[in-house]
C-alpha cells in the first residue's frame, strides 16, 4: 500500500514521521488527515505513537530505528523517553545516543539488517547502532552526499536512492544492503528521498506532491502492491527462526 | 417514451433499455462512439482502429520506449564478489560496452538486452571495438527519430473513453438527431479503457448470460450520516406490465430486490455537522451526554452493519459487482475489511463506487441507483471543444514560431562564423598587445588591415576597425604598430562618425598617432582633415613630453602622499589625546627652582 499525505502543508512526511516494521512515530500537531494516513493502515497492527523529540516536530530526522530498536539523540527529554518507552512494544530497545551529529535520521539509514551511516560518525555510536538495531554498519555516501539518511530510503524489500547516484555506486550499495535498489525521486522530483517518504515492508507514505509514476516506482521497488502486514511473518521466516533457535 | 411522444420517432420503452436484457432491436442499433482526447470531437471507428494500430506498431517498434521505460533496478550481487568484480582488470564485454555507452551519454544495457544485440553482431577478437562503435551510432540515430515521432504522437489519441463524463456513449438509429445512449463506464467495466464496451454489452446479452440472469446478483451498499441501506439485487427485472404509474415509477418498481435492509442510528452532530468520531479525533473527546450517545450509536451501527454483512455472506460471495457509497475512513472500514474475517475485502476487484451523487441512504435510493446504473440513458451528444482547442493550438503554434524566429536570429548572428572567429582572434591578440603574433596572424590569414570587426552590432558603433579598437582601449603601442608597420588607414570613420584618433582613450594613445604622422610623413594621408590628427611630433619630443608629465605626476603624487601622511599623523595624535589625555608628569607637580633647592643643604643653596 502506498499512500500520500501532507503534514501541515509540507510534503516532507519523512521529516515528521518514522515508520518501521514494529512501530510508527508521528509528530504532534499534525492534521487528522496525516494521522489517519498511518492509522488507517497500521492502527491495529503496530502502535502509532504521537510524540516530539527534544521538543521538536522533526522526529523523522532526529531518530533512527528499525524493528528491533530506536535511537534517539541526547537532547531527548526524560519525559519523551518515558512516553516512548510506555508506548512502544517491549521488544523494541530504546537507546539515547551521545553523538555530535545529533540528527540521527539524517546520518543513519537502516533496514532490519543493514545500516548505512555518515562517514564521520563516532566509533561508539557505530557500536551502539550495531548493538541496539542488530545491524551491520557501513560508512557510506550516496551520490556524494554524506547525509545518507536524507538521500535514500530502504526497507527489507528494496531501496530508493538519490536520482543522480551513479550505477556503480548503486551496485555497490545494493551488494551491501542485499536488496534491489533504484534511483528515483519523490514529491515531484525532489531528490531528498529520506525526507520525502517513509516506508516499511508493507506500507509507504509519501508527500502529497508525489506523482503517479514516482508512486509506481516506489510500489514496485518496495514490493507494496500485494503487501499485507501478515505477509511479513512469511518473508521474515528466516529471521524468526534465527531468533528463536 | 416520454421523449418519443414529441417527435416522430418512437423511442423504445425502458424495459428494452435494461443493460442486462437489452431488446434485440436496441442492441443491434447501438454503435459505440469514439472521441478525440483533445477536442472531444466524435471520430469514426476506422480512425480509432487506425490510431490503435499506430500505437501498437509504435510500441512494437520500440519508438514509445522513451515514455514507458521502467527505471533500472539494480539487483544485489553477492557481497564478496562485488569488490573483485569492480577491481578486476578483465571486464566482461557487457561492462566494456556499457562503459562506452556511458561515455556517449546513452543508457546502459542489461545483460539480456546486450545478448540480444550481440546475437546480431558476434563480438570477437580485435574487431570488437569497431563493431561496438557502429552499434552505438546506429542507436543514436534511432533515438533521434524516436524523439520526433513522440512529439507528433502526443498530440491526440482516439478512444471511447474521452466523453467528458462517466458514460460510454452509443449511437442508435432509434433516437432522434443529437441524442445518444449512455451507460456508466462502471457498468461495462470500461473505467480503464481496456475492455471493449460493445463486446461486453454483447456478452451480457448473449444466450449464456441470459440463461443465468435469474441467478446473477449485485449488491448495493450506502452508508452515511448514521443511515445505512443495503440491498442484494437480482439482475432479472420484475415484470411491471399493467401496473399503474409513470414510466419512472414503473422503472423503480421493476427493480428485483432479493434482500434489503436499512438501519438508522443517531450519530451525526446536529447543527455542527460531521460524525462524532471525526469531531473526537479533531478536537478531543467531548464529554456531553449527546456525544456519548452518538459514540455509542456509531459503534452500534457499525456492529449492526457487520452482522448484516456476515449474514449475507453467502449471497455476497455470489455477487457480480458490489457498489458502495461510504465517505470517510470510519464508514469505509465498517463495510470493507482486511484479512480472512472480512466479508468484503478492500482490494476485492468486484467493489465499485457509485459514479454519481446519491442522496440519503434508503431503499428507494438504492432502487434509483440501480436504475441509474443498469439502464441505457438517453442523452445529448457532447459538444466538441474544437474551437477552444484550435485556439490553444494556434497559440502554441505562434509561440513555437516566435521561438523559432528567435533561434533563427541567433543563428544569423552566429552566421558568418568564420569572420567572427577571425575577429575574436584579432581582438585577443590586440588585448594582449602581442605585436609580432598579430602581424604574423594577419600575414598568414591574409586579413586586410582595415578589416571590419564582426558582428557589426557589437563592434560597428565604436570600434569598427582594429585601429579603432586599439585606440578606444588605450593600446597605444598597438596603435603605433598598426599604423607604422601594418599601414592601417587612420581616416576610416566608425558609425558614429569618429576616426580612430578621436576615439583615443588617453593622451598616450593620441601621441602614438602623432608620432605615426611624423614617421609616415605628411604624404601618407590627409592627416589634418580626414584623420583628424592635429599635430605631428617626433618620437623624442613625445618621449620628453611624456617624461615631463610623468615627473609632474610623480611630484604631485608625492605631495599628496605627504599631505595625507601629515593629516593622518595629526589625527592619530588627536585621537590619542582624546582617549588618554595629554599626559602628566609623574608626581603630580612641576619641579621648580625652589624644589631643586629644597633638597640641598642650606649652606649650598646660595650657589
Amino acid at each position: 500500500m502506498a499512500t500520500r499525505a501532507q503534514f501541515e502543508n509540507s510534503n516532507e512526511v519523512g521529516v515528521f514521521s518514522k515508520l518501521t516494521n514494529s512501530y510508527c512515530l508521528v509528530a504532534l500537531g499534525g492534521s487528522e488527515n496525516f494521522y489517519s494516513a498511518f492509522e488507517a493502515e497500521l492502527g491495529d497492527v503496530i502502535p502509532v505513537v504521537h510524540t516530539t523529540i527534544a521538543g521538536t516536530k522533526i522526529i523523522g530526522r532526529m531518530v533512527a530505528g528499525n524493528r528491533r530498536g530506536l535511537l534517539v539523540p541526547s537532547q531527548t527529554t526524560d519525559q519523551e523517553l518515558m512516553h516512548l518507552r510506555n508506548s512502544l512494544p517491549d521488544s523494541v530497545k530504546i537507546q539515547r545516543v551521545e553523538e555530535r551529529l545529533s540528527a540521527l535520521g539524517n546520518v543513519i539509514c537502516c533496514n532490519d539488517y543493514v545500516a548505512l551511516v555518515h562517514p564521520d560518525i563516532e566509533r561508539e555510536t557505530e557500536e551502539i547502532i550495531a548493538d541496539t538495531l542488530g545491524v551491520e554498519v557501513f560508512r557510506q555516501t550516496i551520490a556524494g552526499n554524506v547525509l545518507v539518511g536524507s538521500y535514500c530510503c530502504i526497507s527489507n524489500q528494496g531501496g530508493l536512492v538519490h536520482p543522480q547516484t551513479p550505477i556503480q555506486d548503486q551496485e555497490e550499495l545494493s551488494s551491501l544492503l542485499q536488496v534491489p535498489l533504484v534511483a528515483g525521486t519523490v514529491n515531484r522530483g525532489s531528490p531528498v528521498i529520506g525526507a520525502g517518504m517513509v516506508v516499511n515492508d508493507w506500507l509507504s507514505v509519501t508527500g502529497l506532491a508525489t506523482t503517479a509514476p514516482e508512486l509506481s516506482v516506489i510500489e514496485s521497488i518496495f514490493k507494496l502492491q500485494d503487501a499485507q502486514p501478515d505477509a511479513i511473518s512469511g518473508s521474515l521466516r528466516d529471521t524468526l527462526i534465527e531468533t528463536y533457535s | 417514451m416520454q421523449e418519443g411522444g414529441r417527435t416522430g420517432k418512437k423511442e423504445p420503452p425502458f424495459t428494452a433499455r435494461y443493460v442486462y436484457q437489452l431488446d434485440d432491436s436496441v442492441l443491434k442499433s447501438l454503435k459505440l462512439m469514439y472521441f478525440d482526447s483533445l477536442t472531444h470531437e466524435e471520430r469514426s471507428e476506422q480512425e480509432y482502429k487506425r490510431s490503435l494500430n499506430s500505437i501498437v506498431s509504435n510500441y512494437n517498434d520500440g519508438t514509445m520506449k522513451g515514455s514507458f521505460e521502467p527505471p533500472k533496478i539494480v539487483k544485489p550481487r553477492a557481497r564478496s564478489s562485488t569488490k573483485k568484480h569492480v577491481e578486476s582488470n578483465n571486464l566482461s564485454d557487457l561492462d566494456k560496452y556499457n562503459e562506452k555507452r556511458a561515455r556517449n551519454g546513452q543508457k546502459l544495457l542489461t545483460e539480456t538486452e546486450f545478448e540480444a544485440k550481440m546475437d546480431q553482431l558476434s563480438i570477437s577478437g580485435s574487431e570488437t571495438e569497431d563493431e561496438l562503435d557502429t552499434i552505438t551510432e546506429e542507436e543514436s540515430s534511432n533515438t533521434k527519430v524516436t524523439d520526433e515521432a513522440d512529439n507528433s504522437l502526443d498530440e491526440s489519441s482516439i478512444s471511447y473513453m474521452f466523453t467528458k463524463s462517466p458514460f460510454v456513449l452509443f449511437h442508435s438509429g432509434l433516437l432522434q438527431d443529437g441524442k445518444c445512449y449512455g451507460v456508466y463506464k462502471t457498468t461495462l467495466d470500461a473505467e480503464e479503457g481496456k475492455s471493449d464496451p460493445m463486446r461486453k454489452l454483447m456478452e451480457l446479452n448473449s444466450e449464456k448470460f441470459q440463461q443465468k440472469l435469474d441467478n446473477s446478483i449485485s449488491a448495493l451498499f450506502m452508508i452515511g450520516g448514521g443511515h445505512f441501506a443495503g440491498a442484494i439485487i437480482n439482475h432479472k427485472p420484475i415484470v411491471t406490465k399493467g401496473n399503474k404509474g409513470s414510466p419512472e415509477e414503473l422503472q423503480l418498481q421493476s427493480v428485483n430486490i432479493a434482500e434489503h435492509k436499512t438501519f438508522h442510528r443517531y450519530t451525526t452532530r446536529r447543527k455542527q455537522g460531521g460524525s462524532q468520531s471525526t469531531s473526537d479525533n479533531a478536537r478531543g473527546k467531548a464529554n456531553s451526554a449527546g456525544s456519548t450517545l452518538r459514540r455509542y450509536n456509531e459503534q452500534a451501527l457499525r456492529e449492526e452493519v457487520q452482522d448484516l454483512l456476515k449474514s449475507w455472506k453467502p449471497l455476497l460471495d455470489r455477487c457480480d459487482r458490489i457498489f458502495i457509497k461510504a465517505n470517510g475512513v470510519y464508514a469505509r472500514q465498517s463495510l470493507l475489511g482486511k484479512g480472512p474475517e472480512a466479508v468484503i475485502e478492500a482490494e476485492d476487484p468486484r467493489v465499485r463506487i457509485f459514479p454519481f451523487t446519491t442522496k440519503r441512504p434508503t431503499t428507494k435510493e438504492l432502487r434509483r441507483a440501480w436504475c441509474e446504473l443498469s439502464y441505457l440513458k438517453v442523452m445529448d451528444i457532447p459538444k466538441s471543444d474544437k474551437k477552444a482547442v484550435e485556439m490553444k493550438m494556434r497559440q502554441r503554434e505562434h509561440l513555437a514560431k516566435s521561438k523559432e524566429q528567435k533561434q533563427r536570429k541567433i543563428d544569423v548572428s552566429k552566421g558568418s562564423s568564420e569572420d567572427d572567429e577571425t575577429t575574436k582572434q584579432l581582438i585577443s591578440l590586440l588585448k594582449k598587445s602581442k605585436a609580432p603574433s598579430l602581424i604574423a596572424y594577419i600575414r598568414k590569414n591574409k586579413v586586410p588591415v582595415n578589416f571590419r570587426l564582426l558582428p557589426e552590432k557589437e563592434y560597428g558603433r565604436n570600434t569598427q576597425t582594429m585601429l579603432h579598437y586599439a585606440a578606444h582601449f588605450g593600446l597605444s603601442r598597438m596603435c603605433q604598430v598598426l599604423l607604422v608597420n601594418l599601414k592601417a588607414d587612420p581616416t576610416i570613420k566608425n558609425e558614429r562618425g569618429y576616426t580612430a584618433y578621436e576615439m583615443s582613450a588617453d593622451e598616450k594613445t593620441k601621441y602614438a598617432f602623432e608620432v605615426a604622422r611624423n614617421t609616415l610623413g605628411e604624404d601618407y594621408c590627409d592627416w589634418e582633415k580626414a584623420a583628424k590628427v592635429p599635430g605631428s611630433k617626433s618620437r623624442e619630443e613625445v618621449e620628453e613630453i611624456l617624461k615631463k608629465k610623468e615627473d609632474e605626476s610623480r611630484e604631485k603624487l608625492r605631495e599628496l602622499h605627504e599631505k595625507e601622511l601629515e593629516t593622518a599623523r595629526k589625527q592619530f595624535a588627536e585621537s590619542h589625546d582624546k582617549k588618554f589625555g595629554r599626559g602628566k608628569t609623574l608626581g603630580g607637580f612641576k619641579e621648580t627652582e625652589q624644589h631643586k633647592l629644597d633638597s640641598l643643604p642650606h649652606n649650598r643653596r646660595c650657589e
